[in-house]
């Protein structure tokens, strides 16, 4: 808020310095500069309610400065007629926290003068009126909303305030017709709605220059009411920004007074005798200040004189103090001081935070390695090594990701997380899997070709997924790795060979792939990936073409995706010494024709089962389709090593052994020997 | 005549060090040892010699002649070497493709490592929450101008109301009943907001939340906590400013600023010439929370704080615009 401070300077006893002035409010109080003669302050909500406003700031000043606040004293006339002559007020919410009221009578209403025009516009506000200026003037002055009617207006000369009815119809001050939230607060007479209390005014009762008798409202709402009534109408006012963020019923008094005072010097009002009061001024709080719980927070003692002294710059009224505590009322404008803490913060800003002393921590106890996060960073750093790179995406996807895949996310979750408020309809969903994300991140760096120049993309990202499962959100951590490049078998070999490398590097002997799968909506090949203990835990997919198109995307995309979750329960960290085999291996070689349907790892198996123990290791070396082979075959090739931990083995044993490999491998899947 | 094998001798001592290549070596040898050389010449001339002589001057043609092939011999060995290594030492050699973790992942690793040598242990919670762990439970009632401070991303749901945190905070509440004071826990995560992005503002970014309760746990703690934090990442001594601030969940509040990074205070571009740079917010922990975990406010007190790790990461490199971190562009990932 800005302020000039030639109007704050009004409330103060000496002119300040204003440099030095704007250096303490920003350590002390709140961000602040000079600007032209206007100070800018940057209240804090909390502090809205007694400082958002002229005299509420000067006092703030006065407590940091010590400069001593002053209020100029004003005095008015009252006729002999009662207000209750001409008004009564009927309360019927105790939503209504307070409501006070004059009637002035034979008012002249007018333009406003010159330095009011030039004040409400300082302050962003347009002159409508002397009257309704001068509420705005007090407004600013006193941090109240103040309303005023025309008395003519009002049927039967009787105020109902009460909750709206549902859909009840408000007419605005510009003639809008709202329809108001059941429970917003309203006053009202017998007919219509005069105002929307808190908020606005209704054309119905506005002032005018012929008004001649009025009404001048001065009341506190339910800070909540008025924050969800404009909040639902989109109806955001000077008068409820302050009624939402507090009002202090002491200040809304003062300043009835006040505006009473003004108009009946400027616009020439019999001010009638006595005013309406619905409630008694809210009662002081008090709060008892140990000086041991100051200590605590701050880490060392403050003098007890001192701590007196910020109380009474506070205007806190002291009613008792010990060698424990100091028992205090705190002023009444001060809504934010109801405890303890809060009183302990005033006493730190004003002492100053600069002057507390920087200390090394307390250290309980060795901290504890997360296991998980140390194991997330482990698997980061064993892809990072075989040179993949990390990114991060949004974690949304679209309307349009998610029609290409709603297949495959439908058979995954009941239904997916949508946002209700979407920043924009790129950011619709909460994602189901990371990998959507990554297809986009190919399309986008195959695009940077220029400066990437290679079109091999292969990325990997750690992140948060989820969706509905049985109405319940299922929320977990998954990893993507997602290979693409010209070279279709590269992304192949390199996403199986990458698999093993994490089954490896995570001490799980090895992955499966179960259900391998050719040509879905979503995918051109599809496998779901487990391990020994035949939990799914994730998937391997080469994404559709027809789908990549939609992407623009010329070249194969494949993509792995991994529960994190899962995979953490296998991480085995633990390593023990084996012994290195005494005796030496014998390396052997073996080529295959087969039938193209039979799965590698089916022959792998009947190697192994009639190798028995002998066999150590066997690994895939090639596998190839294509002429001069027929259509329907294949050729795979092995390394074979073989050994024993009990002797050394001999070339006949191994010839032995090998034949009866090739002689089952015939019968089984008629496989010719190269 | 001696004297012709000594100066043959010496020029073939001489010339050995002019010998770079297979070719100067066939010329070499074709000059000394060849069927028409410099030696070939002398033992020409030798053998018709008397005996006398021819037996003395023999014996020293013969020492020569076994010293110029030992010279001839070694400039082969060494030559030959050279000839199946065909390798230019000068090549520029082969650019290795390395793997990057994302600059994110390496900042938030080593605000770990800092936190935790003072203390600290590491917890991690959802990104979906409810509402009363985003707000009610952080002391921001429902219709309180307060939640105006979070916009927030809401979930469309049935039952109760859900959201995308707003704020690791979300996970005070939870933490502090699940841990025992004393505690000292950081809370590192994603988390989101409603808002129009540009340079300085994202959708979704990553906040570390810090939380420490006990004996101790006071203003001066916090501030010594901010001092060592920003030394160690920073690589130097910064000074730490606490001004008065406002949260809902801390009382009393403070905005952390520190010494700009850059121009260690004397004002520049990215301080906006204040000489100071805004790091984060931290406060002593409001009872309201404390009470809602369920943790005495009589015995128990402590602070917490929020930092924002891409505005830390963006001043530590250099870099201008905050949307680059979700970018996945991988220009920006391989700088790191």
């Amino acid at each position: 808020m800005k302020f000039r401070l030639k109007d704050i300077e009004e409330y103060l006893e000496k002119k300040p310095n204003w440099r030095q002035v704007v250096k303490l409010l920003n350590k002390k109080s709140f961000e602040s500069i000079l600007k032209n003669g206007s100070i800018e302050v940057d209240i804090l909500p909390n502090r809205f309610a007694d400082a958002g406003n002229i005299i509420g700031l000067a006092k703030e000043i006065s407590a940091l400065t010590g400069i001593k606040f002053k209020l100029p004293k004003f005095k008015f006339k009252e006729i002999n007629k009662k207000f209750s002559d001409y008004i009564s007020i009927e309360c019927k919410t105790d939503k209504c926290l307070n409501y006070f009221g004059r009637v002035i009578l034979d008012v002249k209403n007018d333009e406003s003068p010159k330095w009011l025009k030039e004040f409400l516009e300082n302050y962003g506000l347009n002159s409508i009126n002397l009257i309704v200026d001068l509420s705005n003037f007090v407004m600013i002055k006193y941090g109240t909303p103040l309303h005023v009617f025309d008395l003519a207006k009002i049927e039967k000369n009787k105020i109902i305030i009460r909750e709206a009815k549902e859909a009840e119809e408000f007419v605005s001050l510009k003639g809008e017709i709202f329809k108001l939230p059941k429970g917003s607060i309203v006053i009202a007479d017998s007919k219509k709605i005069l105002a929307l209390a808190g908020i606005q005014g209704s054309k119905l009762a506005e002032i005018t220059l012929d008004t001649k008798n009025i009404f001048v409202e001065a009341a506190v709402f339910e800070p909540s009411i008025i924050y969800k009534t404009s909040r639902a109408l989109n109806l955001q006012t000077e008068a409820s920004y302050r009624f939402e963020r507090g009002v202090p019923d002491i200040n809304v008094l003062r300043a009835l007074e006040y505006l009473s005072y003004l108009i009946s010097k400027f616009c020439k009002g019999k001010i009638a005798k006595k005013y309406f009061q619905l409630r008694p001024i809210e009662k002081p709080k008090r709060v008892i200040l140990r000086f041991a719980k100051i200590k605590d927070y701050l880490g060392f003692e403050i003098k007890s004189e001192y701590i007196l002294k910020v109380l009474k710059s506070l205007n806190c009224n002291v009613i008792k103090k010990t060698k424990e505590y100091i028992y205090v009322e705190t002023p009444l404008e001060r809504l934010d001081l109801k405890d303890e803490v809060d009183l302990i913060e005033e006493i730190i800003r004003i002492y100053g935070y600069d002057k507390v002393p920087t200390r090394f921590p307390v250290i309980y106890k060795i901290s504890k390695i997360n296991e998980f996060i140390d194991f997330e960073i482990k698997i980061k750093n064993f892809l990072k090594e075989i040179g993949l790179n990390e990114i991060l995406t949004y974690n949304f996807i679209d309307e349009k990701d998610f029609e290409n895949f709603n297949l495959f996310i439908n058979k995954n979750y009941s239904t997916p997380i949508e946002i209700l408020n979407p920043i924009s309809n790129l950011y619709k969903f909460y994602r189901p899997f990371i990998f959507i994300n990554h297809i986009k991140t190919v399309e986008k760096n195959l695009g940077y070709y220029n400066w990437l120049k290679t079109k091999d993309i292969y990325i990997f990202e750690v992140g948060n997924v989820g969706g509905y499962v049985n109405s319940k959100i299922n929320e977990k951590k998954n990893l993507c790795i997602t290979l693409s490049s010209e070279n279709l078998d590269k992304i192949l070999i390199d996403g199986k060979s990458i698999l093993n490398y994490i089954a490896e590097s995570l001490g799980i002997e090895k992955f499966h792939i179960s259900s391998a799968k050719l040509g879905t909506e979503e995918f051109d090949l599809f496998g779901f990936i487990h391990t020994e203990v035949e939990k799914n835990i994730g998937f391997i997919g080469l994404i559709n073409k027809n789908i990549l198109n939609k992407y623009r995307i010329e070249q194969p995309v494949l993509v792995i995706e991994l529960s994190l979750d899962d995979l953490f329960k296998y991480f085995r960290e633990e390593k023990y010494y084996q012994p290195i085999p005494p005796y030496p291996a014998v390396f052997r070689d073996i080529s295959l024709i087969v039938p193209e349907y039979i799965q590698s790892d089916v022959i792998e198996n009947e190697i192994y089962e009639v190798a028995k123990d002998l066999l150590e290791e066997i690994e895939l070396f090639d596998i190839y389709q294509g002429p001069p082979l027929k259509d329907n075959e294949k050729s795979i090739a092995y390394h074979l090593i073989f050994r024993s931990p009990e002797r050394t083995l001999t070339e006949e044993e191994i010839n032995m052994v090998m034949e009866k490999i090739i002689k089952r491998l015939k019968e089984k899947f008629g496989a010719i020997v190269r | 005549m001696k004297e012709e094998l000594d100066s043959i001798l010496k020029e073939a001592q001489e010339v050995k060090n002019n010998i770079k290549s297979l070719q100067d070596l066939e010329n070499f040898r074709i000059k000394f040892l060849g069927k028409k050389g410099l030696l070939k010449n002398i033992l020409d001339k030798i053998v018709n010699l008397p005996l006398e002589e021819r037996k003395e001057l023999g014996n020293y043609f013969n020492f020569v002649k076994e010293e110029v092939e030992k010279i001839y011999k070694e400039l082969r060995e060494k030559l030959e070497v050279g000839r199946f290594i065909k390798f230019d030492l000068h090549h520029p050699g082969r650019k290795i493709s390395k793997g990057h973790l994302h600059i994110i992942t390496q900042s938030i690793n080593k605000i770990i490592n800092i936190f935790s040598k003072i203390g600290f242990d590491v917890e991690l919670g959802r990104e979906i929450v409810t509402e009363y762990e985003n707000f009610d439970s952080l002391n921001i009632p429902p219709n309180h101008p307060a939640r105006d401070m979070w916009s927030t991303l809401w979930i469309k749901s049935q039952k109760e109301k859900l959201l995308l945190r707003t704020h690791t905070s979300a996970h005070q509440v939870e933490i502090l009943k699940k841990k025992n004071p004393p505690l000292k826990v950081i809370i590192p995560g994603k988390v989101y907001r409603h808002e129009a992005t540009d340079a300085r503002h994202e959708m979704q970014f990553h906040q570390l939340e810090g939380l420490a309760v006990g004996e101790g746990c006071n203003i001066q703690e916090l501030k010594g906590i901010f001092s060592i934090f920003f030394e160690e990442y920073f690589g130097k001594k910064l000074e730490v400013i606490f001004r008065s601030s406002y949260f809902p969940f801390t009382e009393p509040s403070v905005e952390v600023d520190i010494e700009c990074v850059l121009c260690k205070g004397k004002g520049c571009e990215v301080c906006k010439n204040s000489g100071y740079l805004e790091v984060a917010g931290a406060g002593m922990i409001h009872t309201f929370v404390l009470k809602e975990a369920g943790i005495d406010t009589n015995k128990y007190y402590g602070y917490a704080f929020g930092l924002g790790v891409e505005r830390i990461i963006m001043l530590k490199y250099n870099i201008p615009d905050i949307r680059l971190f979700h970018s996945s562009d991988l220009r920006f990932i391989k700088q790191f």
